[in-house]
Formats: C-alpha cells, structure tokens, sequence
C-alpha cells in the first residue's frame, strides 16, 4: 500500500472518530463545536499549546517504537507502559548511590539505568517467545501490571520521601539532573532524540540487510529459518530493543517531566503508543505525525478538563475511533480490491 | 473466637471482591473457548459500571440497574466481535480499542454521576446457615450477585462442557475451519460467546458499583477487566476453576487492605503483582509441559 492511501485513511478516520464524538456530545446535550475547538486549541492553537503537545509526543512516540519495532518481525509488544515504568524506576534507582557526584556522569548513568531496565523488562516476554514460543502479546501485557504495582511498593515504602506528608512519592531529583526547558515552556530536548530514533528506526528497518532480515522474520519465520537467518535471535533482539526505547520514554518522564517518581507516573502512554504503532501498520515513518497527532488529543482533551470540566476520557474515545476506523478501513480496501480484480476478469473475459 | 472472627471476615471479603472478577473471568473464558480473545474486557465492566450507576441512581430498581450493566458490557463485547469475526480485524488490536471507547465513554458519560452515592445492593441472609458461626457470615451472609455469579459460573461450565452448543464453542475455539466444515455456524457461535461473555463482564462492573464501592468513579473497575484475562489462563479455561481462582484473587485484595490487622508483613503492592507472574509462568508451563491444558488452538492466531 502506498504512504499515500495510508496517509488518506489516517486523516479520514480522524474525521469520522471527530465525527462520531460529535454525534455523542450533541447526544448528550453539548456543543460539539466548542468542544472540539476548544480541544484543538489547546493542543495546537497557540505556542504554549503545541509544546505541550509535543511534550507528551516525546513518550507517545517512544512507546509506539516499543511496539512497532518488534512489530516488524510479526511479534506484539503490549508491554509499553511496564517498560515505561521500568526505565522510570532504573533512572531514579541509580540517583541513590551516586548521590554528589558530577552531574553530567550522574545523567549519563541514569539514560543507561532506564534503557536497560527498560530492555529488562522486554527481555523476559523476548525470551521466552524466542526459546519457547510463549504469546509475547500476554506476557509484556502482564507485566505492565507487575511493573506499575512495583512502582507503587517503591512510592509507598522504600523510595517514599519522607518530606511528602500523606502523599506517597519519591525523593525529588538534584536540580543539576533535571533537564532543562526550552524558553518557557515544559519542553526538552528529548522531542528531537525520539524523532531521530523514530527515523534511524525507519532508515535501519528499510535499507540495512539487518533490518530487511528482521522483516522477513515478520513476514514468514519458517521460510527465513531454512535460508539460514537467525530467526531467535531477531525476535529476542527486536522486543528487547523496543523495551530499551520505551525505558527511554521513562527517562524523560522522570527527568524532564515529573522530577521525582509518582504513582500516576503515565498517562497510559504505553498503550497510546501501542495504538499509534497499529495505526501506522507496515508505514514507520507515519509513526512521528500520528504520534504528535494522539498526544495533541491527550493534551486538548486535557484543556477540556481544565476549561470546562468534562473528563478527559473524551480524548480516549477519539483515541479509540480513531485506531477502528483505521482497523476498519483494511477489509475494505481488500473487499475494493478484490470487486476490481473480478470486474477487470470479467472485462478481459468479455471482449 | 476473635481468630475466628476474622477468618471469617476475611472470606466474606475474599468472596465479596472475588466476584466482579468471577464475572469476568468466566465471560472472558467463554469468549476464548471459541477462539477470541478479548482485550477490552476492562472496557465492558467499566461500561457495565457506569451504566448501572447510571440507571440505578435514576430508577431507583436494581434489577433493571443490572441488565442495564450487563446490557451495556454486551454492547461493547458485540462491537469487539463484528470487527474480529465480520470484518477480519486483528482480535489484539480491536480488543484494545474497545478498551479505550469503553474507558472513555465510561468516563465521559458517568461525571455527572461523580459523588452520588448509590445505596445498591443489600446482603440477604440465608435462613439458618447464615446463622451458623463464621461459616454463617462468611458464607451465607451476601447479595443476589454474589450468588448469581456463583451460579453463572456453573452454569457456563455446564454449557460449555455438556451440551452440543457448548461442543459447538469448543470445536470453533480448536479449529475453525474445521468446525465449519462439519456443519458449525463458527461466526454466529463466535459472535454469541463473545457478546454474553463482554455482558457477564458488564455484570461485574454492574457488581462493582452496586455492592463494593456504591459510588460511580472515573476507571472504578481499577484494572480487574486485565486480572481476569491473566486468570483465565490459570483456571485453564474452565469456568468452574475460575471460580476458586477468582475468590483467591480476592482474598489477596482482602489482606491487601487488611494487611497489618492479619499480621502480614508483605508489602501488599508486592503481594498484588502475584497473580500476573503466576498468570506468566502458567502460560510457560502450558506451553511446555502440559499437552492437554484446555488452551483453544484457535488463539494461537491472535498475532494475525
């Protein structure tokens, strides 16, 4: 399928996911003019807005490279937010015994903590669908849940600031290791490294013998085991890496975004992301818009809940239209395509 | 005696937070045995959830509340199985957008609703056994849908297991095409056990408000739609196991938030994590060991 058409069946499934939001709030009595624009401005209708939106792009993006990563070779990473958790928790593990230290090694240490926490985490799903052939898809989806609990444990007793009075959270972290802001707004720097992963990703995956193998892993694991491809090893190596990508997201999180760990460490990121990879099926360079587009609706849905006090779930369902209409859209570009098929059959037939 | 007490209290609480997932669980392992998984489980129970908190707190009839709940599960679980089984949508991918509408519906329609308390459902005491001790409160001392789910788990194992619609569920969840090619109706029949499978979760979302928190909150159903996809894999896909499993998950919840007063020193985060690592390493066992685990075939394709 071309960029094109994908690029048409993205933007028109927005419309329709827009149009069936609309529908629901005049149902409900409002007004899904303002809504919607107060929505769109938000995220995208003024400086500060866009920056924000670009803020929550930086682990929407990450996460959905954990998921599309993996993805290339036929494998489901619904782990994104576990491995986000992961990494966020690695980064500050790290702070603890190296407290005074210069910060630039300091910082340097806890990217490194989060990446491999991160790849930990994606490990344990990696490897037992490598060696074993156990569902990946249930596995990292488990342990997101083990991953936010511990998180929890962590916030609630051993890493609780004990400055924190009844609000159970963590330590906050030296000002020389968080990250500094562009102007005035929230925004860092790592919006330009996950563009640049999303596009060394795209470029690796595309034009590197390394990268086509890992699709033709994908596309039939049999057939490349019989040419000589290292068929477990490109399934370990590609859910692994695409934890590392995530733990990276949780890295920022923490550094640039939170400061110190929390419970409500993610806006279900990981799952947003997920859903931005299935958008993007079989088109990675996709992967940037779409995400700034997905995280553009978390932050104008949160505009609403500031403005006008309806919940910001409404960013959920637009969300989850969203990704149907484009699900949808595949059986019917196939059923299209296979009425031409039998109408060009019958022409030759007839003439 | 006092001992007693609170063993006694801490299997009325096992039972009473064990249910919502039983429901769950056993909807979702019907929906499985015919070949789908559903991933927007969570979606169905906050969808139940929020409308029979919707409808309870407008009519007042609790009945009507939990049709309502399970209605509305049904609804979600219907959609999920037209894109999978009519239009070939990958089962992953539409399970988690049912997840997201079902959140985000859940939470949009349900804050006006935010705060109102709903008096929901009371215990009803079984004459004489209730009065027996500890056995008595534990046992015999609940509401109607703690019984109901009791009984629609027996109920489920019984079709699923001893009828020829339930043989129909089973050979549509080990081999399609199969199925099909002995006269099977695979899409209806997958179409049905996903729908009352999303609606028995809807009767747990329903359970959720009307007997545990009587109050409608944005995500109320805190994640149980998940636990129960993770449990059906360790009741093997029979419903009456679930029913076991599902009480010990609530029993964890229960010492979770009476951790100190039964004397465990466990951090009651690190003891929720168990159920999802014991979830993973049944999966590897079935997966190595065990030939005849009750896994249906048909899940394999989920990748697809």
């Amino acid at each position: 399928m071309s960029r094109l058409v994908s690029v048409a069946i993205i933007v028109g499934s927005l419309i329709l996911a827009l149009l069936v939001v609309s529908l629901g709030l005049v149902l409900l009595g409002q007004q899904p003019d303002t809504i919607l624009l107060t929505m769109f401005s938000g995220a995208f209708g003024s400086f500060y807005g866009l920056s924000e939106t670009l803020l929550r792009t930086v682990p929407v993006l990450l996460c959905a490279l954990a998921a599309a990563i993996p993805a290339e070779s036929g494998q489901i990473n619904i782990g994104g937010e576990g491995q986000l958790h992961l990494g966020a928790i690695g980064a500050v593990l790290v702070t603890g015994p190296l407290m005074g230290r210069s910060a630039p090694l300091v910082i340097i240490l806890m990217i490194t903590a989060a990446i491999f926490a991160g790849a930990v985490w994606a490990a344990i799903p990696a490897t037992l669908r490598a060696l074993l052939g156990v569902n990946e898809a249930l596995v990292s989806l488990f342990l997101n849940y083990v991953a936010i609990y511990l998180l929890q444990y962590l916030v609630q007793g051993p890493l609780r600031d004990p400055a924190s009075q009844g609000w159970p959270m963590g330590s906050p972290l030296d000002k020389d290791l968080v990250l500094s802001r562009l102007g005035d707004t929230r925004l860092h720097l790592g919006i330009f490294v996950a563009i640049l992963l999303a596009l060394f990703s795209a470029a690796v995956i595309r034009l590197t013998r390394r990268g086509t193998e890992l699709r033709v892993v994908g596309l039939n694991a049999a057939a490349s085991a019989t040419v000589g491809i290292p068929v477990r090893g490109y399934l370990f190596a590609s859910l692994a890496l695409g934890g590392a990508v995530a733990g990276l997201a949780g890295y920022y999180e923490i550094a640039a975004v939170q400061h110190r760990l929390r419970p409500d460490l993610s806006l279900g990121f990981g799952y947003s992301g997920f859903l931005v990879a299935w958008i993007c099926r079989r088109q990675l360079l996709l992967i940037i818009p779409v995400s700034i587009l997905v995280a553009g609706l978390i932050v104008g849905a949160e505009n609403l809940q500031i403005t006008s006090g309806l919940p910001a779930a409404t960013g959920d369902v637009a969300q989850g239209f969203l990704l149907l209409f484009v699900l949808l859209s595949q059986p019917l570009l196939a059923w299209l395509k296979r009425r031409r098929a039998i109408r060009l059959v019958m022409e030759s037939e007839l003439s | 005696m006092i001992k007693g007490e609170i063993v006694g209290l801490i299997i009325s609480g096992a039972i009473t937070s064990g249910t919502p997932v039983l429901f769950a669980t056993v909807g979702e392992t019907l929906a499985q045995r015919s070949g789908v998984i559903n991933l927007g489980l969570e979606g169905s129970m906050l969808a139940g959830a929020v409308s029979s908190a919707g409808v309870y707190s407008l009519t007042n009839n609790i009945p009507l509340a939990v049709l309502a709940g399970a209605a509305a599960g049904g609804l979600l679980g219907m959609m999920h199985a037209s894109l999978v089984v009519l239009a070939n949508v990958g089962m992953l991918a539409s399970g988690i957008c049912i997840f997201f509408i079902g959140r985000g519906l859940s939470a949009f329609l349900g804050y006006s609703l935010v705060g109102t308390r709903l008096e929901g459902l009371r215990h009803l005491s079984i004459p004489y056994l209730s009065r027996l001790p500890i056995v008595g409160n534990a046992f015999f001392y609940h509401d109607a849908l703690v019984y109901l789910a009791l009984i629609m788990a027996c109920v489920t194992w019984y079709v699923v297991f001893h009828t020829p619609l339930g043989l129909m569920v089973r050979a549509t969840g080990e081999n399609a095409e199969v199925a099909r090619a002995q006269g099977v109706p695979t899409t209806a029949i997958r179409l049905l056990a996903v729908t009352t499978g999303a609606a028995l979760a809807g009767l747990g979302g329903a359970y959720v408000v009307l007997g545990f928190s009587h109050t409608w909150l944005e995500g109320v159903t805190a994640g149980r739609g998940w636990v129960a996809i993770g449990l059906v894999v360790l009741a093997r896909w029979n419903p009456l196991y679930a029913l076991p499993i599902s009480y010990l998950f609530g029993g964890v919840i229960t010492l979770q938030l009476n951790a100190q007063a039964a004397g465990i020193t466990v951090s009651p985060y690190l003891l929720s994590t168990l159920p999802y690592l014991l979830t993973i390493v049944v999966l590897v066992v079935t997966r190595v060991w065990v030939r005849n685990s009750g896994f249906p075939a048909e899940l394999a394709r989920a990748n697809s």
